[in-house]
């Protein structure tokens, strides 16, 4: 349509030559329309079943501009007012679920909804009851306690109780939440104060009013499986096909302690392995902060596991030490993708490694379900419920493994004591929360599992799964005032020294479970979790990614975008086709601190084909003494990356409705905007419009008049003329 | 949306000039084809322009740089596509005259006045067209103008002004060519003096635009001023005169009357 | 072509072959042959041919107007019972709308 015009030099000059319009606006449009920066919006997702989140109808959705204050603003816009349809906009404290769902129940005069969230305002973010995006239940369906009678559906605790279920509801129209400045300042100042409120108090309802058209139209519907047959359609149109929506999924990290090829017996029961899960969602796309949903867990899981892998010889060398596996999962928020997807390559045996594809090659030996000694998780650790962690188990669990779990319990309990972590035991008679064990177990119901997580019952965050779960709540950010941003790095955080002693326990048990000696105090003392690394991650992670240690471990090509990266990255699991910042991260850091620096250079920090078990990695390192270049380093380690693609879309002819696996897709779009304008008056456009028509009719009517009697109009033609006057008629 | 306004400027803009094709051009393939050449003559000024506004890089920003140039070259072409007409007389006569069976000289090449006219409303279609195509373009949105304070009068401006310089190329056409035959070299001047008069107020809607008041149409009366000037002018080059203009319609009343 | 120029007993020929091509599938042609030898077939001074000129001018149209009912038909009944047949209603489909079932 228009915009294929601009950019033609031709048009410009024309314009510029006749020009009605400035110089520095070279489009009407720009005069028109106030384009918001925001892209951050709300979109549409599928499972087998449904579609649910938000989409505006084709060509977007277009309402009168109000900003909701109060109960009578609500009234105004549901019922009262004259102008409708509407798009509102509110404040982020009062964006939450009730509010959402009166709107949604309007959804004839309310065409859209925006948010404003801008992190200076503290007070107008939080919403008091909290808000999280999931249901009260999450992944209840995936879960182990799926139409449980005594704990399905959360019978016996409701975990997240500021769950809206919004995430997992067809909106049906645009959402968008407004973070810039300038965007909330052209909303209010230059849109809805100027014109949609002239009056304090008093609403304007004569036009022109202030508009915004809010577009966010999804191209996928109905559901997974309509969506995935639409994509592979073989089409019939000159343009080829087009695919509607991808499978959710990206990378499961893991890190192996023992590098036992492919030709050494693994024994049951002999790996231990030590879970969290990395991804997080939220209603609005780009802000998903993490800091208690995933965030803690992973910063705690990789100190701990720079702590360990200090002591890696000793463990190696010990005879009979079990394995250790740390492992991360990735989409836990969407139906447990990573952890299922990890659980059926295990039960295909083709975990960590496919053994079939190189028979020649030195691989890392099969785990399978039944090699697993024990499972601890660390759950949500940043707000801790009575400064406490909280361990829990599942009652059918415990009682067929009592004694594993026992000792497990007494191990952390006694490995915590001397570092002022306060571990204690939750209800047994609890269901276990929703975590990734819950997949192990479904598959082998006598794996000991363990959760350490920071609630005993309910969760302590109210903001679970959504884009308000900051670091500021978790006290990551309690730096004293007038810090530069280098300082806030080094600064230890409340946060960041509990989280340090979490991980020194973890470390010290771990040790204790594979070895099964008790260190001694030197080992103690090496056995400890870095709390500056702690307080280092924990910024990267979520204040900002341009930092020290994330560019000391990224590839020389990857330096810039972290360069210009300026927000911290999202911890959503973003589609299959595409592995996030945060996944490629943890592996980058799991091989910082599990690996071995060797001696190579870049071209040659490749993996020897005889010997795939390990991964070759090779990152910036850190500034050399000259203080300019970066010294490279080639890391040799047993970091592994898996697919965490659900094995719905993988397993042939799986069947889509039976509920076993994780069946979310992401609709694709467009484009995502939200623009500002004027509506004018219904009579300034019907007298355009008249005046339009009138100047036609009458035109026609005259130039017809004239040019059938144009011969006597014109009658005196030629008496100036050159040519002689030799009329035709 | 704001389909009515859209609309309503396109009606505004190109009523009149659809009039005039529908009922003087159309029928006449002879008249299409001159009327679309001159288009094209118009396109080629407009393409020269812009790349001279493209290659002088410093006056890039100055909008009168461009705009007094581009009236040149305008001229320049309209002056270039009378030459080719004159030349091109006789060839046409010939393609006319076969293909009407009759041997009698078309009207079109006795009265000269009705291809300077036609050739005058190809190069004012399409002026019109690029000037108002972009608004109207943006127009089709939901919106108005007016969020960024500007004259809620932009569009009416913006169509009346369009229709105003397809009118005057109309009559420009047919002063600059009569007055070429005739060698009445004060007419041309006037011709690309009203030109460049009429397109450099345009630029006064600029600094009157960003207040939201009446001022914004005042450039609308000296355009139609002009153009009532240009007009009239060439109504009488072409031949005609209000004696005439009396006759013809007092004869057809009293025609309709005797039926 | 011009039909003024064509000889009477060469319309029969032409109006019966158009009328028979139109049993192949092909209404369109129906239409096309009811309009063009409408005038032939009623307006014109009888002539001998005429009486069956105009009988397959009537079949045609008849042809063609049923066959537009059956479109007609169709196109209604595919509109609300597309998104209802599910995949056989998709398979019936040339372009899929997106965002919507």
């Amino acid at each position: 349509m228009a915009s294929c015009w601009s950019g033609s030099y031709q048009l410009t000059i024309l314009i510029l030559c006749l020009s009605w319009i400035s110089v520095n606006s070279l489009r009407t449009r720009k005069k028109i329309y106030i384009d918001l920066e925001t892209q951050n919006s709300c979109f549409r997702i599928m499972n087998a079943t449904h579609q649910t989140g938000c989409t505006s109808s084709r060509r977007g959705n277009v309402g009168v501009l109000y900003y909701l204050r109060t109960a009578a603003d609500y009234e105004w816009v549901t019922t009262k007012g004259p102008n409708a349809p509407y798009i509102v906009v509110m404040n982020s404290s009062d964006f939450m679920g009730l509010n959402i769902k009166e709107l949604l129940k309007h959804r004839d005069r309310v065409n859209g909804i925006m948010f404003i969230s801008l992190e200076e305002n503290t007070t107008s973010l939080y919403p008091e009851i909290g808000f999280s995006a999931v249901d009260t239940c999450p992944n209840d369906r995936s879960g182990l306690y799926w139409n449980h009678k005594d704990f399905g559906s959360c019978k016996k605790t409701t975990w997240n109780t500021a769950g809206t279920g919004l995430l997992h509801q067809d909106i049906g129209i645009p959402v968008f939440s407004l973070t810039d400045p300038n965007d909330v300042h052209n909303v209010l100042h230059n849109c809805f104060f100027k014109f949609n409120m002239k009056e304090p108090m008093q609403p304007s309802t004569t036009y022109p009013l202030c508009a915004a058209e809010a577009m966010s139209f999804m191209v996928a519907a109905v559901d997974t499986v309509t969506c995935l047959r639409r994509s592979s359609r073989v089409s019939l149109s000159l343009s080829g096909g087009s695919t509607f929506c991808d499978p959710l999924g990206d990378v499961n990290n893991h890190v192996t302690m023992l590098n036992t090829p492919q030709n050494v017996t693994r024994l049951n029961d002999t790996v231990i392995v030590v879970g969290t899960r990395v991804d997080s969602t939220s209603l609005i796309n780009y802000q998903y902060t993490a800091a208690d949903t995933s965030a803690a867990g992973i910063v705690g899981l990789l100190a701990a596991m720079e702590a360990l892998w200090k002591v890696k010889d000793t463990i190696r060398n010990t005879t009979g030490a079990k394995d250790i596996m740390f492992a991360f999962f990735q989409g836990e928020s969407y139906d447990y993708i990573g952890s299922s997807s990890m659980v059926y390559s295990m039960q295909q045996g083709t975990f960590p490694q496919d053994l079939d594809k190189d028979e020649d090659a030195l691989h890392l030996q099969r785990i399978r379900l039944q090699h697993i000694d024990q499972f601890v998780e660390l759950n949500q650790v940043g707000y801790r419920d009575e400064s406490s962690l909280w361990l829990h188990t599942d009652p059918h669990n415990h009682r067929i493994v009592t004694g594993k779990i026992e000792q497990m319990i007494d191990g952390l309990k006694q490995a915590a004591k001397p570092l002022d972590v306060s571990l204690q035991e939750a209800d047994k008679t609890q269901p276990l929360p929703p975590a990734s064990a819950q997949r192990f177990l479904l598959e082998r119901g006598n794996v000991p599992v363990v959760v350490i997580t920071d609630h005993q019952a309910e969760f302590t965050n109210k903001f679970y799964n959504s884009h308000l779960d900051m670091a500021e709540l978790i006290n990551a950010t309690d730096y004293p005032p007038g810090l530069s941003d280098k300082e806030k790095y080094d600064y230890v955080t409340t946060q960041a020294e509990m989280l340090a002693n979490l991980s020194t326990a973890l470390a010290r048990y771990l040790f204790k479970a594979s070895t099964g000696l008790q260190p001694d105090k030197s080992m103690e003392k090496i056995l400890t979790a870095d709390s500056s690394t702690v307080t280092h991650l924990l910024y990267c992670f979520l204040i900002s990614p341009n930092c020290e240690i994330f560019k000391e471990t990224v590839s020389p090509q990857n330096a810039q975008t972290l360069e210009e990266a300026m927000l911290p990255f999202p911890f959503y699991v973003g589609v299959n086709s595409h592995e996030t910042e945060v996944s490629a991260l943890i592996s980058l850091l799991s091989a910082r601190f599990t690996g071995d620096i060797v001696n190579l250079d870049q071209s040659d920090c490749k993996q020897p084909n005889s010997d795939v078990r390990y991964t070759y990695t090779y990152v910036q390192g850190n500034v050399s003494a000259d203080g300019k270049s970066r010294t490279g380093w080639c890391l040799k380690s047993l970091a592994q990356k898996t697919e965490a693609l659900s094995p719905a879309f993988t397993i042939d002819g799986y069947d889509m409705m039976s509920g076993q696996y994780s069946t979310w897709t992401e609709s694709r779009w467009i484009t995502v905007s939200v623009r500002l304008f004027l509506v004018p008056s219904q009579q300034m456009q019907l007298l355009i419009l008249c005046t339009g028509l009138v100047v036609l009719v009458l035109s026609l009517l005259l130039v017809y008049l004239v040019s059938s009697s144009a011969d006597v109009v014109f009658s005196n033609y030629g008496t100036r003329s050159t040519t002689p006057a030799t009329a035709a008629r | 949306m704001t389909l009515m306004e859209l609309f309503g400027c396109a009606f505004i803009t190109f009523g009149p000039p659809f009039a005039l094709f529908v009922f003087t051009i159309a029928r006449d393939p002879m008249r299409v084809i001159l009327f679309t050449a001159s288009a094209f003559f118009w396109l080629c000024a407009l393409l020269l322009s812009s790349i001279l506004w493209y290659a002088v890089v410093p006056l890039r920003d100055y909008l009168v740089f461009g705009l007094v140039f581009s009236v040149l070259l305008q001229e320049l072409f309209r002056l270039l596509f009378y030459k080719v007409l004159r030349k091109a007389n006789d060839g046409l006569l010939a393609v006319s005259q076969q293909t009407t069976a009759q041997h009698v000289t078309p009207k079109d090449f006795s009265n000269r006045h009705i291809m300077a006219y036609v050739s005058g409303l190809g190069f004012g279609v399409i002026a019109g067209t690029f000037s108002i195509v972009n608004v109207l373009a943006d127009m089709s949105g939901p919106g108005t103008i007016g969020i960024q304070g500007d004259s809620k009068y932009f569009f009416w401006t913006s169509a009346c002004l369009s229709l105003c310089i397809i009118l005057l190329h109309t009559s420009w056409g047919v002063i600059f060519s009569s007055a070429m035959d005739n060698k009445e070299w004060l007419r041309v001047a006037l011709v690309v003096v009203a030109h460049m008069f009429f397109s450099c107020m345009t630029l006064l809607n600029q600094a009157s635009s960003s207040s939201n008041s009446h001022v914004y149409l005042g450039s609308l009366i000296p355009a139609f001023l002009t153009l009532f000037l240009c007009g009239t002018l060439a109504f009488y080059t072409a031949g005609g005169s209000l004696v005439n203009l009396k006759t013809a319609f007092v004869c057809r009343k009293t025609r309709y009357e005797i039926d | 072509m011009d039909l003024r120029r064509v000889k009477n007993p060469e319309k029969l020929m032409m109006c019966r072959r158009y009328y028979l091509a139109g049993f192949f599938v092909l209404p369109f042609l129906w239409l096309v042959n009811g309009i063009w030898f409408f005038k032939e077939a009623f307006r014109k001074p009888p002539y001998t041919e005429q009486a069956q000129i105009r009988s397959y001018v009537i079949r045609s149209l008849i042809g063609s107007a049923v066959w537009l009912a059956i479109i007609i038909t169709w196109v209604i009944i595919f509109q609300l019972k597309r998104v209802s047949w599910g995949v056989t209603g998709e398979m019936f489909t040339f372009i899929l709308p997106s965002g919507s079932a």
